[in-house]
């Protein structure tokens, strides 16, 4: 078993899971996949920060969850993202985006 | 309804923990066995597939807690924000938050106040250990249908020996004792108990014991204090216990004190025994013993109910003369000692509701107003991704802080309002355990449910109205908003109209209770009340067991009080109007009726009685000093007895049998006065029986003095006239005839105070909903006036215009109203006197005040139309 190889800076998880929602509902396993696939196996997360931070996003009005059957046939709990998760991931998409290019000059300048 | 489920998501977290919890769990386990499915599609074995899941996901117990945790802290934190935010928006609209948190105050305070009455005299357990087994046994009889809150001893004794239901059977009865260990006698209110008394109810002393079974006797010579008396007179000495006391008669010695909760008669300060050995307790046709009796623990009242009734069944066949037509009535204690007071608590109790409902219209009014005004912060919040959900939930905090505010408040206005009421109450056996009344957890507890439903109901009515509106729209209208908020308009529009019928409820409820407070107070008494003192005296059993030597006694007082400066005249009387009342049956002779037992009040007065109270003669003659012991005994009756006992006939000349403390006594009948208000001022006028003292002097009586002045000043030197004849007799208890009268009106009075006090609230709070909602619309249709008056419309057209919109509202709500009050008045019936339900004079009446108010609440924003430039606003498009 790999170790997770980068650590997930301070609000890049909440940024990837709604990332990963976006493209469609998805049980917490799926999330963890989806996640692994679309940052090309970078990040791995673990259930021990996946699940608190999916009840926080849903508590926080970003993700809607309801049960419902799963590829083979298991009771799953489903997130999806709501209009609110829809403009938080816009936001943090833009503050990311900021951020990245501060770094990334501030990397250069030195 | 995604909106609706996570509305209450803080709650469920809360309350609902356990299945938050499940459902996480299913959660997690459905996430390992999908990983181990994966797994083995990827070709592990199946156990070692769901080993290495396990491991990979590190205790499922910690990754619940996080999420726990994570699920608290945002709850927390949304909540705490909210708060933060309700908090600022509040205080920067001090004038709204101040009338909408003075509003919900008097609303909450009133409701408060008036349910920690009904919580301690309706609610709250009775004193006494298992008291749901307790109930009172009482006669009734099926002829007349009166019941009677006691039996006679010998039938007591009956019940007692003959019933199987009861794990035990008391009786109680007053009577005074008077105390000589001070240089001042002093007559003390007492209760005379049976040997089960003190076990049937249970309690425990507070100081030595109850009393043993052979104290029941003529020479029992025992008394148990109340905490109030060991208090008042011995300075709550730890060794009264012991101490012998001189007492009329005789000494006595103090066996105990009773606990201060512990008040069975209400009024009673000290027990004695019973004699249970004596010739009294053959005594069968004058019923004086009240019961109370503990239900054998299976036994269901009515079960009690049925056997007592076979007894009593079988009584009346064996005694007639005394028992026929008498049946038995089984009742719990609680209802025996509060049970007259339920309906009107009750009925106040709905009134403070109704209050409470105009206070939260008036309130919802005021955060409508507010909410159309702050359309454009929630539209701003909304366009910055604020959700419907989020909003509404704004709105709900802010109520909810609003109304907890205005609760804690109401709840400290409470606490002075429940010591006014105890205060206002008429003291004594008329308003039980009120003085029990105060804020505690309970009554706290309620007010916080009053707060927080009244709290989520305004924010749910505010926050849907809120939510609803369309964003977009009142971005775009920009400042100016003719037609804006149209259905918010139209929602306070219904709020007014509720308002004005639920004041119509309590406006048309006090104005009867109000009508029927002065019927009472004008009511004809019969005898004239003016400078009048009565002063109750004993006679001492061993001095005067003799009635020669008693009638004696009273006539030396009379003489006596009569020599003072200051006094008119003097009479007795052994019951005088409004304090005491006494029944004996009675028969006509020749008249052969066996199955039927009267009754008549009893009253054993003076020959000058009937002139110094003004009381007519309207045959015959008054009593005169020669109806004295060896002249033939006479009697005067009164209209009542004439009308109901000798229609067409001439009653003077005819005879009566009283039995008299089971001695039959002939009466020959010699005149007849006019009726008077003897029992109270509502009470119904019954057949009375006079005699004369002189002739059949009563064990007590009491003096009526006619004054010069005012007669309350006379009462020390009367005290001293009485305590000059014979210095172990004591007057105490001494009242003017005007506070006898006032007395007796005060429960009515109490309760059209305190419905009058809510229907006057009711009606400014209404009238504050009107006049808000009339200047909101003028407001807002400044623009529309302005328009009017510029193609010609004249001051009287404005005027109309707008009152006409007012008085549309308070047309809708006056009709609903009266409706309402025409069904709910009824339940007032019991409480009414003379004057009908729905007494038309009073609807009407309270109609044209509402109506009148109402008008004046428009005519302030009506005049302030008329004043409207139609330039300006012209030059303002």
């Amino acid at each position: 078993m790999k170790e997770t190889k980068t650590d997930l800076l301070q609000g890049t998880l909440d940024l990837l899971v709604l990332k990963a929602l976006a493209l469609g509902p998805l049980h917490g396993l799926g999330v963890s996949t989806r996640i692994e696939q679309i940052t090309k196996g970078t990040f791995q997360v673990k259930p021990g920060s996946l699940f608190p931070a999916l009840h926080r996003m849903e508590e926080a009005g970003w993700l809607q969850s309801s049960w419902g059957e799963s590829e083979n046939n298991r009771r799953a709990k489903y997130y999806r993202l709501s209009r609110a998760g829809q403009r938080q991931l816009e936001t943090e998409t833009q503050e990311w985006k900021r951020i990245a290019v501060a770094i990334a000059s501030a990397l250069r300048a030195t | 309804m995604p909106l609706l489920s996570r509305a209450f998501s803080f709650w469920r977290n809360l309350s609902r923990k356990a299945q938050v919890d499940q459902e996480l769990d299913e959660e997690l386990r459905s996430y390992v066995e999908m990983l181990t499915d994966e797994k083995v599609q990827r070709g592990m074995r199946a156990e070692e597939a769901r080993r290495s899941s396990l491991i990979e996901v590190g205790g499922i117990e910690q990754v619940k807690e996080q999420v726990r945790e994570v699920r608290m802290g945002a709850t927390m934190a949304t909540f705490l924000r909210d708060v933060r935010y309700g908090a600022r928006s509040l205080a920067r609209s001090p004038g709204f938050t101040a009338v909408a948190l003075l509003t919900l105050a008097l609303g909450i305070g009133a409701n408060t106040a008036i349910f920690s009455v009904v919580n301690a005299v309706l609610l709250r357990p009775l004193p006494f250990p298992g008291s749901g087994e307790l109930v009172v046994v009482r006669d009734e009889n099926g002829k007349t249908g009166e019941t009677f809150p006691s039996v006679s001893p010998a039938d007591f004794f009956d019940w007692k020996s003959q019933s199987r239901s009861f794990a035990s059977l008391a009786a109680y009865s007053g009577w005074s004792v008077t105390l000589l260990d001070s240089d001042r006698p002093e007559m003390i209110p007492a209760t005379r108990v049976t040997d089960e008394f003190f076990n049937t109810l249970r309690v425990q002393p507070l100081l030595g014991r109850t009393f043993r079974s052979d104290e029941f006797k003529a020479d029992g010579n025992v008394v148990i204090l109340s905490y109030r008396l060991w208090q008042r007179r011995f300075g709550g000495d730890p060794n009264v216990v012991g101490k012998t006391l001189a007492v009329e008669g005789g000494d006595i010695t103090v066996v105990g004190v009773m606990p201060p909760e512990f008040k069975l008669p209400a009024t009673a300060e000290a027990w004695t025994p019973v004699a249970q050995d004596s010739g009294e307790m053959h005594l069968r046709a004058a019923r004086y013993f009240e019961t109370v009796a503990r239900l054998k623990p299976n036994v269901a009242p009515s079960q009690a109910e049925a056997e007592m009734r076979t007894i009593a069944a079988r009584l009346a066949s064996q005694y007639p003369e005394s028992d026929s037509n008498w049946s038995v009535l089984i009742e719990p204690l609680r209802e025996t000692l509060v049970g007259d007071v339920r309906p009107a608590l009750l009925i106040l109790f709905g009134a403070v509701g109704l209050v409470l409902l105009i206070a939260c219209g008036n309130v919802a009014n005021l955060v409508l107003a507010r909410a159309t005004t702050r359309h454009k912060e929630l539209a701003i919040r909304a366009s910055l991704g604020a959700s419907r959900w989020h909003i509404t939930r704004q709105l709900i905090t802010e109520s909810l802080m609003l109304t907890c505010t205005g609760g804690a408040l109401g709840a400290l206005l409470a606490q002075w309002c429940v010591g006014a009421i105890v205060w206002l109450v008429p003291k004594g056996l008329r308003f039980p355990r009120i003085e029990e009344a105060h804020v505690d957890t309970a009554v706290l507890g309620f007010t916080f449910a009053v707060a927080l439903l009244a709290g989520a109901v305004l924010g749910l009515i505010t926050g849907m109205k809120a939510s609803r509106a369309d964003l977009h729209e009142s971005l775009k209208e920009g400042g100016r908003s003719a037609t804006a908020g149209w259905r918010v308009q139209r929602a306070r529009g219904a709020m007014v109209v509720a308002e004005i019928a639920l004041t119509l409820v309590l406006l048309a409820g006090a104005g009867l209770l109000i009508k029927s407070l002065m019927r009472l107070q004008h009511v004809e008494l019969g005898f004239n009340p003016e400078k009048l003192l009565a002063v109750p005296v004993g006679a001492s059993m061993s001095k005067y067991a003799q009635p020669e030597s008693r009638a004696a006694y009273f006539e030396r007082l009379a003489a006596q009080v009569q020599a003072e400066p200051g006094v008119q005249s003097v009479a007795t009387a052994s019951c005088p109007p409004m304090m005491y009342t006494m029944y004996f049956p009675f028969a006509i002779e020749g008249r052969a009726n066996p199955n039927e037992v009267p009754q008549a009040w009893y009253n054993a007065v003076s020959p000058n009685y009937f002139s110094l109270m003004g009381i007519g003669l309207l045959e015959g003659r008054e009593f005169t000093d020669h109806d004295r012991a060896g002249a033939s005994n006479a009697a005067v009756i009164n209209e009542t007895m004439r009308r109901r006992y000798f229609a067409g006939e001439d009653p003077v000349g005819k005879h009566l049998t009283v039995n008299y403390l089971n001695t039959p006594m002939s009466l020959e009948v010699v005149g007849v006065v006019k009726d008077i208000k003897q029992e109270s001022l509502a009470a119904q006028a019954n057949a009375q029986i006079y005699v004369s003292y002189l002739q059949v002097p009563w064990f007590s009586t009491t003096l009526i003095i006619r004054t010069e002045n005012d007669p309350g000043a006379l009462i020390p030197s009367v005290q001293r006239a009485i305590s000059s004849v014979d210095p172990t007799q004591a007057g105490s208890g001494a009242k003017t005839m005007e506070q006898l009268l006032s007395d007796s009106a005060a429960q009515p009075r109490f309760y059209s105070l305190l419905l009058g006090v809510f229907a006057a609230l009711a009606l400014l709070l209404a009238a504050v909903g009107i006049y808000g909602v009339i200047s909101y619309a003028v407001a807002q249709r400044t623009h529309e006036i302005g328009v009017r008056m510029a193609l010609g419309a004249q001051r009287r057209d404005v005027l109309k215009l707008v009152i006409g919109q007012g008085m549309i509202l308070v047309l809708a709500g006056t009709i609903i109203g009266l409706g309402a009050a025409f069904a709910l008045t009824r339940v007032m019936k019991s409480l009414l006197y003379e004057v009908g339900a729905t007494d038309p004079a009073t609807f009407v009446g309270v109609t044209a005040l509402l109506a009148l108010v109402a008008l004046l609440a428009c005519l302030l924003p009506a005049r302030r139309a008329t004043k409207v430039d139609p330039i300006m606003v012209l030059r303002h498009e």
